[in-house]
């Protein structure tokens, strides 16, 4: 399959070396990820006072902080870019008008990803104008979507085309679980509408599939 | 050595990784919500929300396939303000009270104004594609972002 999506891009079939690339060492970024994400938490309570008094750089940090978890929630569902990026707007528009209401900062990450699934669930009932109980059916990445990419790393290419061949709620969980700030399983649960007990043992039954569906790639299989 | 992802931390930094390339967060989104904070309301001039019917109980029984209007009303110590949200998805309809000639502007949240006007009996008509908007009557209020 791997050798099949190469193909429709006029890529190299033949993987050189896969461990032959310009990507930080993967590991070195796990790290980085979780001290800034630590590094992150405690700042937020002074980029909020900051924010407050109108200091647009403490603002603008605030956004780039938080936009990761945002932009990845607003990708797990199914919906046109246009209304992707407004939703994104729309979400920091109202983070900041209840900016002065938050009283726990470490929650901003939670705030503003539930937010955001609320701003896409209205855009949704309304383009729908359907019942307001109706939810947001999840994105569905399948094989190809990706492939057009300016991904020139082999690896990350591989484990794409495999993370496309998972069904939606794997797909879905997946992509929360990369979010940085790091979501709790009990968020993603409620973003997702799954029981908090079942994230953990789910989240492992994919990592799972996807290294298995990696499998022939990461055997050097590909020729 | 990593590479080989058999460690599930390695697996989900690679799909993160993966991901912020091929989903990346368009410029023109992070310019938007940096833009926030020169937008913010944060004079007296900032309605609160009153009524809803979207927040009506009955709200999930009455509408139908077609769409039916929304009514939101705003106020603050100076007015108040009727919006309805047309069930076409553009049109909105609007009145103020008391009545009077009042300037009004539609923003959107990619900091688009549109100037509409208002009759002597505080009423106003507009369109707009946008989802997410606020409308301000011109030094006297100012809702809160409105997603359609």
């Amino acid at each position: 399959m791997l050798r099949h999506s190469d193909q429709r891009v006029g890529r190299k079939t033949h993987l050189v070396n896969p461990r032959r690339t310009d990507r930080p060492h993967i590991d070195e970024r796990t790290e980085m990820a979780v001290q800034e994400t630590e590094r992150w938490l405690e700042e937020f309570p002074d980029l909020v006072r900051r924010a407050l008094d109108r200091d647009e750089s403490a603002w603008r940090t605030l956004v780039d902080r938080l936009s990761g978890v945002v932009w990845k929630v607003l990708n797990t569902y199914e919906m046109s870019a246009t209304d992707r990026e407004e939703a994104f707007a729309s979400t920091f528009f109202r983070l900041y008008e209840k900016l002065a209401a938050i009283h726990e900062p470490r929650a901003l990450p939670k705030w503003v990803a539930t937010t955001a699934r609320n701003e896409a669930n209205a855009m949704y009932r309304s383009r729908k104008r359907t019942v307001p109980t109706e939810e947001l059916p999840l994105r569905e990445i399948i094989p190809g979507d990706h492939d057009r990419s300016m991904l020139d790393d082999e690896l990350l290419r591989a484990v794409l085309i495999a993370f496309a061949k998972l069904p939606p709620k794997a797909q879905a969980l997946l992509r929360l679980v990369t979010a940085v700030p790091a979501l709790s399983y009990d968020e993603i649960g409620d973003l997702l509408g799954i029981p908090h007990g079942s994230i953990g043992p789910m989240r492992q039954r994919y990592l799972d599939r996807l290294r298995s569906l990696l499998h022939p790639y990461l055997c050097g299989g590909m020729t | 050595m990593n590479d080989d992802l058999t460690n599930d931390r390695d697996l989900v930094a690679a799909l993160g990784h993966g991901l912020d390339h091929v989903e990346p967060l368009p410029a023109r989104a992070l310019a938007a919500a940096y833009g926030a904070i020169e937008l913010a309301n944060v004079d007296a001039e900032l309605a609160g929300l009153v009524y809803d019917s979207l927040l009506e109980p009955a709200a999930a029984l009455t509408r139908g396939d077609e769409g039916e209007t929304r009514i939101i009303t705003f106020a603050n110590d100076h007015l108040s303000l009727d919006v309805a949200l047309l069930g076409d998805g553009t049109t909105i309809v609007g009145e103020i009270d008391p009545a009077d000639a009042y300037e009004v502007e539609l923003e959107t949240v990619t900091n688009e104004r549109v100037t509409i006007l208002v009759d002597q009996f505080g009423r106003f008509r507009a369109t707009t594609d946008a989802t997410s908007f606020r409308l301000r009557v011109l030094g006297h209020l100012v809702t809160p972002w409105i997603t359609r």
